[in-house]
């Protein structure tokens, strides 16, 4: 029976997560604690947070197990950047700092901050811990496993065979080879922040046709083997690590967007970068598609694990699910970074003889939101709450009044979407409803959707798919009916998709309460649900972030577990 | 960074005139702000007492609004309608670094010191026919003023104690210091490694060369040793 | 003590690194591993490590 702790972070999304005798207690991104978005700083309070929810001490580790590799990491950027002499000679002196500052002696510091001997940290493979994160906590017993990012140590596309407890390397891609890379560049080029925008690219594709294809092709070339080239003069082989890509992508599709001007899609201008987001969502697809089919002729496995920054790509995901053959596709909601955190903890737990993790049935691994801590902080700012006797139901009559509400129930999630957790809900009704929570709140561009959330076994009766291994976790999409029970406009995609959340007691007991009651009320089985959050910060964690969020944000209403929030007019 | 006073009325009047010089300086504050609701964020988080975490969650509020003061007008001086707020930004935990009084103590210097450079800004700006971000920092100094008063009546109330604030003072004027000449003294050694780094990096042509040489790219899949098709799982039939 | 510890920790660190490059397939990089590691120290000693701005792209 082992205390195993994994640990991600120093790039980007840091996260810890503990595993005990196999089972995942807890897993927590730094994000939430500290309020940086994607932190990248040793999750110290993160780890911490973890361990004093399991009850057990540091000391009590048997290993702490980070999830990449720092020797193999700083051999791959000497190397990088020795074949990219001299056009790195900016990024040489920047990137040997960065690695002797804190990578190459994480381990230690991982020691030190947790007071753990340091007999006791080691290291994993960057891909092996996103594998793991993606495998292990999957329902299946055998699997295909494709881990797709910008780049771990020196790979950047890897396949697995998932078997039982081992998870067997196949093969793999090797730095600069990068899909991930390739889409942070064109979400770059687009004018959106990387590692923020690139669901906001996904989005503005659907706005547009991928008329760029030959353009594109020239960049991003498929072969029938399943593999993938880059092309990389487009990129000036990544040596500006502030752009991403170089004079030829600008010569080829025009100039980079100006990230400070406002959206407008009735403008050529907007509409070229919508058709050129539409053909490079096309161009991954079909790269995805080649690798996943690619991955299944090697292992003949049924079912496909995905993690790695691209499997946030619900819209990929979906495409997946129809043409590569798999009879089931899992991804894991940390599918990032983040991710690793949990893949390392696995790896280390296994090699120490526990067994695999069951099946994960929710992403809710964080921390709880204390009532009593809402109920002071409210008297003392003046803010008026009051416990309710069923929150499920008051949030249910709220929604029916079009009212936005903030909804923290429970352990905050794993991952970068809002699974009824810590989530903003509302009626799906309308498109007012829809502006409203954009003018108030998130400020998105308009291109941008929200996602609805909707009981399990009412589905299908506005979508085209089933509960699925991924719809519970929100990483797919499904279309819409021509025609559906009631009108759910301020959910819908222009496309007629929608990133749907399918709803269990299992995994988000509080949501699926709400749902239950609109039933009761004779309302729909479906909602509006976006993660509590203003513009570019991180989701909710506390009933401090939360009580943070009602006063900067003009919601109507917060319930945190049974205490309601209302905004005084 | 924070400017002595004469500083800040110089830089004032030499960006009141041009925007896009304006917008600049404005984004700074905006990024300060975000840093100081940061650092009341986990104040509030760290304290004990559920009424200061209150006042702190309420003045971290009030920070995150000059924020986006800030920000908005910076846009709006570049000729744009809407914002986008920094993600990244510095901020350092004082309630760890300093203690509750300390913190509470640089509080106190810090808002004082926005309360006369915002006054110098906004004067200018008022001097230089631009109203609007002449309000803008209007509005901030009142809540800067508010922000000054609690922690020194805090402190008051904390520690009973006459000589606190300016014992608590003295030693957050030297910490500042010393952390000024620190970071001063990080960036001219960064700088140094930066040019010893480069210049190394010249002379690495020949093992350029070997590198691609011994280690040249490759692309496409490569198969693992490990990997063999007998593994293959039989589900397929 | 907390000091010659960690300092303990650097120095092992340190030698598995060395190690670590002076496998046949990586010597060639070991004599540009000492020149960084000295630089390092140099940086370090007056604590310009302390602070590096993040990247855009996280590849370092």
């Amino acid at each position: 029976m082992a205390s195993v702790l994994g640990i991600s972070g120093l790039y980007h999304d840091a996260a810890a997560a503990l595993v005990i005798d196999g089972t995942i207690i807890a897993a927590m991104q730094q994000e939430r604690f500290s309020r940086v978005k994607h932190d990248r700083a040793l999750p110290k309070d993160a780890a911490l947070s973890c361990l004093r929810f399991a009850g057990i001490a540091p000391e009590a580790l048997d290993a702490v197990i980070y999830y990449e590799q720092p020797f193999q990491k700083l051999e791959r950027v000497l190397v990088s950047t020795l074949r990219g002499f001299p056009q790195s000679f900016r990024q040489f002196p920047r990137a040997m700092r960065a690695q002797l500052a804190d990578k190459l002696w994480v381990l230690d510091a991982i020691s030190e901050t947790l007071n753990v001997p340091r007999r006791r940290v080691r290291a994993v493979g960057h891909h092996e811990s996103h594998a793991a994160s993606a495998f292990f906590p999957s329902p299946y017993e055998r699997a295909a496993v494709l881990t797709l990012d910008g780049v771990g140590e020196d790979t950047t596309t890897a396949l697995w065979f998932g078997n039982g407890n081992t998870l067997t390397p196949i093969a793999s891609t090797a730095w600069p080879q990068s899909l991930g890379l390739f889409y942070a560049a064109m979400t770059a080029w687009s004018g959106f922040e990387v590692l923020e925008g690139e669901c906001k690219l996904m989005g503005l594709a659907a706005f547009g046709q991928p008329i760029h294809r030959e353009e594109l092709g020239r960049v991003l070339l498929l072969h029938e083997t399943g593999e993938f080239e880059l092309t990389l003069s487009f990129f000036d082989r990544f040596t500006d690590t502030e752009l991403g890509f170089g004079k030829r992508l600008e010569q080829l599709l025009g100039e980079r967007r100006d990230p400070l001007i406002p959206w407008d899609l009735t403008t050529p201008r907007d509409q070229h970068y919508a058709n050129v987001a539409a053909t490079v969502q096309c161009i991954t697809e079909e790269a995805v598609l080649g690798l996943a089919r690619r991955a299944s002729r090697e292992t003949g496995a049924c079912n496909l694990c995905l993690a790695g920054g691209i499997a946030l790509n619900a819209v990929a995901n979906a495409r997946l699910a129809k043409e590569s053959g798999f009879d089931r596709i899992f991804v894991q909601p940390a599918a990032g970074d983040a991710g690793g955190a949990l893949g390392a903890a696995i790896l280390g737990s296994i090699a120490l003889g526990d067994r695999r993790p069951s099946a994960m049935t929710s992403a809710a691994l964080g921390l709880t939101a204390s009532a009593s801590d809402t109920v002071d902080l409210c008297k003392h700012l003046g803010l008026s709450a009051r416990r309710v006797s069923d929150p499920a139901e008051s949030a249910a009559s709220l929604l029916s009044e079009n009212k936005v509400v903030g909804f923290v129930q429970g352990r905050f999630e794993f991952g970068p979407r809002a699974l009824g957790h810590r989530s903003i809900i509302a009626s799906p009704e309308t498109i007012a409803i829809r502006d409203r929570i954009n003018s108030v709140v998130k400020q998105r561009e308009p291109f941008r959707p929200f996602a609805p959330a909707i009981l399990a076994d009412s589905c299908s009766q506005y979508f085209d798919t089933e509960p699925s291994d991924m719809t519970a976790f929100m990483t797919t999409v499904a279309s819409v009916h021509a025609s559906v029970p009631t009108p759910i406009d301020a959910v819908l995609h222009c496309d007629g998709t929608a990133r749907i959340q399918t709803v269990t007691a299992d995994a988000a007991s509080g949501l699926e309460a709400v749902l239950r009651a609109r039933v009761r009320r004779g309302e729909a089985p479906i909602l509006l649900n976006t993660s509590l959050n203003g513009r570019n910060e991180p989701i909710v964690g506390s009933a401090i972030d939360a009580i943070l969020f009602f006063l900067a944000h003009r919601v109507d209403a917060l319930i945190v577990e049974d205490v309601l929030v209302e905004r005084q007019t | 960074m924070a400017f002595h006073p004469l500083l800040a009325q110089l830089h004032a009047r030499s960006i009141a005139r041009r925007p896009k010089a304006a917008a600049r300086a404005l984004a700074r504050f905006a990024k300060a702000e975000r840093g100081s609701m940061l650092t009341l964020i986990w104040a509030a988080t760290h304290v004990d007492s559920p009424e200061r975490r209150a006042t702190y969650l309420e003045q971290a509020y009030e920070e995150q609004r000059h924020g986006r003061m800030f920000s908005k007008r910076a846009a709006e001086l570049n000729g744009y309608a809407s914002s986008e707020p920094s993600v990244n930004t510095d901020a350092e935990d004082l309630f760890i670094a300093l203690g509750e009084i300390r913190m509470l103590a640089f509080l106190y210097r810090g808002e004082h010191r926005a309360v006369v450079e915002f006054s110098g800004y906004r004067d200018a700006f008022r001097k230089a026919g631009d109203a609007k971000t002449a309000a803008l920092f209007a509005e901030i100094v009142e809540e800067e003023r508010h922000h000054q008063e609690y922690p020194l009546e805090l402190i008051q109330s904390l520690t009973n104690d006459p000589r606190a604030v300016t014992r608590a003072s003295r030693y957050v004027a030297a910490w500042e210091a010393w952390r000024t000449m620190r970071r001063l003294g990080q960036f001219m050694a960064g700088l140094l490694y930066t040019g010893g780094m480069t210049c190394l990096y010249a002379l690495l042509l020949p093992l350029s060369l070997w590198v691609r040489w011994v280690r040249p790219e490759v692309r496409g899949l490569v198969l693992a040793r490990e990997w063999s098709r007998n593994d293959r799982s039989q589900e397929r039939g | 003590m907390n000091t010659i510890l960690k300092f303990g920790h650097r120095l092992h660190t340190t030698l598995q690194l060395l190690g670590y490059f002076a496998s046949r397939q990586r010597f060639f990089l070991f004599p540009l591993m000492v020149v960084l590691l000295l630089g390092g120290l140099l940086l370090i000693l007056t604590g310009g490590l302390s602070y590096v701005a993040p990247f855009v792209y996280t590849l370092f």
